[in-house]
């Protein structure tokens, strides 16, 4: 018998854990991408770190978690943010740091200070680069979230555990279908909002 | 406390099982991929088709992915393979389609003009010019098989997902950081030989 | 892969008929009619947007006629499979083309590699090549292009495109992306190799001096049409409407010619062209390589002591500056053109340096003004 309530739950659970944690993310790593545009050695830091833990699986770092701060849904954010703060914040910073030099020269001949320029120039310019790193982030979130469920988060995840540890087919099936789909729905609305983005610039 | 995790969890053949995993996938893929990227070169309209559905399975989380393929394969190595296999794919066949078609125009111009055939094009320009970009998505590759092979504990596949999956059963602080730590260093390693590969590609075929 | 056999031992004649080419509604090419003769070198001349440079790839099918034929010995082009025709003919890009990857040897005995030639002899026929563009085999055989300059890299391109002995070459604005004397430096020799080399040359260009440097005739374009295809002096004396007289110039300068001095026509004299007869051999090679030139002036304080070219500093490698150095001829700076175009002519020299105490600039000959005097 599927039982639609307990799934609807699973997802609202799931989709929680995921979107909140990809928001807090955003809002730190923009700050501290836009801090890393004018200091060199954060910025140099916090890249190496990126790519150092972005080869570590997320199976790993979802379990590293757990002797720090325990199971259960905080740890569980904080492993997710873990996962896809470091991603956010490079795509962020080199978007801002890569804008074409002749307008930021620009810009500084007509007169307009750092954070005009910030403002005005470098996030619009960004906005592609940056969307692409909210995207991969979120598809990274969307992962990580289900593999949380074994930490005691709940969600899609532990419908699809209880499942693979009573070896219950069916069951893991209603935990991974819904996450199939809502993947799938993440791609296509990403790819949507990309293009009304790309159409502006 | 190290030395007892890593006896009690056996985590040497943990670690080699895990590593052929590797190992094996990458093979595959790598064959696989740049197959698929040489195949598509001349053929956009089929490239974005293929290009696409590889995007729509990237998309999907990984244990999903592994989980979708137990009724098929059952438990254990199988699945963990096909898994790897088919989430790593896109990045070497996406990269060696890109590096194969964005060749420098003036080569391709001067090759043809040479009277060098479409087939020679390929095989002596397009190809060698585009083994940074081919190595750069086998860097990738490499980290998400590391992945998908360190999910394949949690279903039997043997490797370092076990002993994991058993530290965060019994709740048990030494094995859950050993056994990550290690995973953690064993990731890093293999992706600084996929970085050294991109380099040294770079070094000899790259150009501005 | 299938050989190619010679398919042309010389080339008697090539005839372009009528041939249009459109992209669209832009016609890059309208009926345009021309007999090049076996042996020549004719130039396409003309404005950028003109067609000759789709002209020259209609030759080589690297672009398909829409309408008319073109035939090498009255054989249709179109007869030809494509990649076994240009393996016949040689072809040279602005942009060079040589491929990063491979060594200069490589990059030459490509082609041949392909067609089955031994190691022994794609190696001789590359070091064969590299003697005849001037740059020394031991020196240049393994190296990648990216150590090389500019105009090193166009002379590969040019071997490159000898390799196979087609009897005709294209070559679309092959000087164009390089220093000014360097230019003139390439056109002089390439009027040397031209004789050596006995082929049917076809030559795009935009730059008139360069046109009437080497061409035996010239055909120019405008909007996809032919205007004139003439000698260079039919072309001065008769050009056939406005347009070309201006191009030619030739009632301006007819006009002026009296009063214009070598300071007006004058290269100024750039820091990168300064040498020291102190510097050694070494030095001097790369600070011409980095400048992308090969030409220099050697001075002794303000002293002008003479001039080095790069190829004589790759056979000398041992001596100093000052040992190497050749005489051009010397101007003031109010010397007329004329004058100096007819001491020029007779050194033939086509550099001059122009001194008012120290040296002040560069006189490079001008083949228009040259037939002027």
């Amino acid at each position: 018998m599927i039982n639609y309530a307990i799934i609807l739950n699973a997802v609202g659970e799931h989709l929680f854990l995921a979107y909140s944690a990809l928001l807090v993310s955003i809002v730190i790593a923009v700050p501290l991408a836009v801090i890393s545009l004018y200091n060199r050695y954060l910025a140099s830091l916090l890249l190496v770190f990126a790519n150092l833990i972005q080869a570590i699986p997320s199976f790993a770092v979802v379990a590293i978690v757990v002797p720090l701060l325990g199971i259960g849904f905080k740890p569980a954010i904080f492993a997710i943010i873990l996962r896809i703060i470091l991603p956010l914040f490079k795509n962020t910073f080199t978007g801002l740091r890569d804008v074409d030099f002749i307008y930021i020269d620009s810009a500084r001949g007509i007169g307009l200070n750092q954070w005009e320029i910030l403002r005005y120039i470098r996030f619009p310019h960004a906005l592609p680069a940056i969307f692409a790193g909210i995207k991969f982030a979120a598809v990274i979130a969307n992962s990580v979230a289900i593999l949380t469920s074994l930490i005691g988060a709940g969600g899609l995840g532990e419908l699809i555990f209880e499942g693979l540890t009573n070896f219950n087919i069916p069951k893991v099936l209603t935990g991974a279908i819904p996450a199939i789909i809502i993947a799938i729905l993440l791609d296509i609305s990403f790819s949507l909002i990309e293009k009304r983005i790309t159409l502006k610039y | 406390m190290i030395a007892q995790v890593w006896k009690t969890q056996q985590l040497t053949i943990k670690t080699i099982e895990h590593l052929s995993m590797v190992f094996i996938a990458l093979l595959i893929i790598i064959i696989i991929g740049v197959a698929i990227g040489i195949f598509l070169y001349n053929k956009k309209n089929l490239s974005d088709i293929v290009l696409n559905i590889l995007n729509v399975i990237e998309t999907i989380p990984e244990l999903v992915l592994l989980v979708i393929l137990m009724p098929f394969f059952g438990i254990g190595y199988k699945p963990t393979l096909i898994a790897s296999i088919l989430y790593s794919i896109l990045p070497v066949a996406r990269n060696t389609y890109v590096g194969l078609t964005q060749v420098d125009r003036q080569y391709l111009e001067s090759a043809r003009a040479m009277g060098l055939a479409e087939r020679e094009i390929l095989w002596n320009i397009r190809i060698p010019l585009a083994l940074p970009m081919i190595a750069a998505g086998i860097r990738i590759a490499m980290v998400f098989t590391m992945g998908v092979v360190t999910l394949g504990g949690l279903i039997a596949a043997g490797g370092l997902g076990g002993p994991i999956q058993t530290g965060i059963h019994l709740y048990d602080r030494d094995i859950i950081l050993v056994t990550g730590l290690w995973i953690g260093i064993l990731a890093v390693l293999v992706d600084s030989i996929g970085n050294w590969i991109e380099k040294t590609l770079n070094r000899r075929y790259g150009y501005d | 892969m299938t050989s190619s056999n010679q398919f042309f031992e010389k080339i008697q004649e090539i005839n372009i008929d009528n041939v249009t080419k459109k992209y669209g509604s832009i016609t890059a090419v309208q009926e345009v009619s021309l007999d090049i003769q076996g042996g020549e070198l004719l130039i396409l001349l003309g404005p950028s947007g003109c067609g000759k440079t789709t002209l020259l790839r209609m030759i080589n099918r690297l672009v398909e006629i829409d309408e008319g034929t073109i035939s090498i010995n009255e054989r249709d082009v179109q007869d030809f499979d494509p990649v076994l025709l240009r393996k016949n003919i040689g072809y040279v890009i602005q942009q060079i083309g040589l491929f990063p990857h491979m060594t200069v040897k490589e990059n030459i005995g490509l082609v041949p590699k392909l067609e089955g030639w031994s190691e022994k002899k794609i190696t001789g026929k590359v070091r064969e090549l590299l003697e005849l563009v001037s740059l020394p085999p031991d020196e240049f055989i393994n190296r990648r292009p990216k150590q090389l300059s500019g105009g090193q890299q166009q002379r590969i391109g040019l071997a490159r495109a000898m390799v196979m002995d087609s009897p005709l070459l294209l070559m679309d604005e092959p000087f164009g992306a390089l220093d000014p004397i360097l230019r003139k430096q390439l056109q002089e020799e390439f009027i040397g190799l031209k004789e050596k080399l006995q082929r049917t040359i076809i030559f795009v260009t935009h730059d008139i001096e360069e046109a009437f440097r080497l061409g035996d005739r010239i055909a120019i374009l405008k909007d996809g049409q032919l205007i004139q295809l003439a000698s260079k002096n039919e072309l001065l004396v008769n050009p056939a409407n406005d347009f070309i007289a201006d191009i030619v110039d030739s009632n301006k300068k007819f006009r002026h010619l009296d009063n214009l001095t070598v300071q007006d026509i004058m290269l100024p004299l750039e820091e990168k062209y300064i040498f020291r007869t102190n510097q050694t051999v070494e030095s001097a090679i790369k600070k011409m390589r980095q400048a992308e030139i090969e030409f220099g002036i050697v001075l002794e304080k303000h002293q002008y002591i003479g001039t080095i070219k790069l190829n004589q500093l790759y056979a000398n490698p041992d001596k100093i500056l000052s040992k190497l150095t050749s005489e051009v001829p010397v101007f003031q700076p109010d010397e007329s053109v004329t004058v100096a175009m007819n001491v020029m002519k007779n050194a033939n020299d086509f550099i001059g340096v122009i001194m008012e105490n120290k040296p002040k600039g560069i006189l490079l000959a001008d083949e228009l003004l040259t037939k002027l005097v």
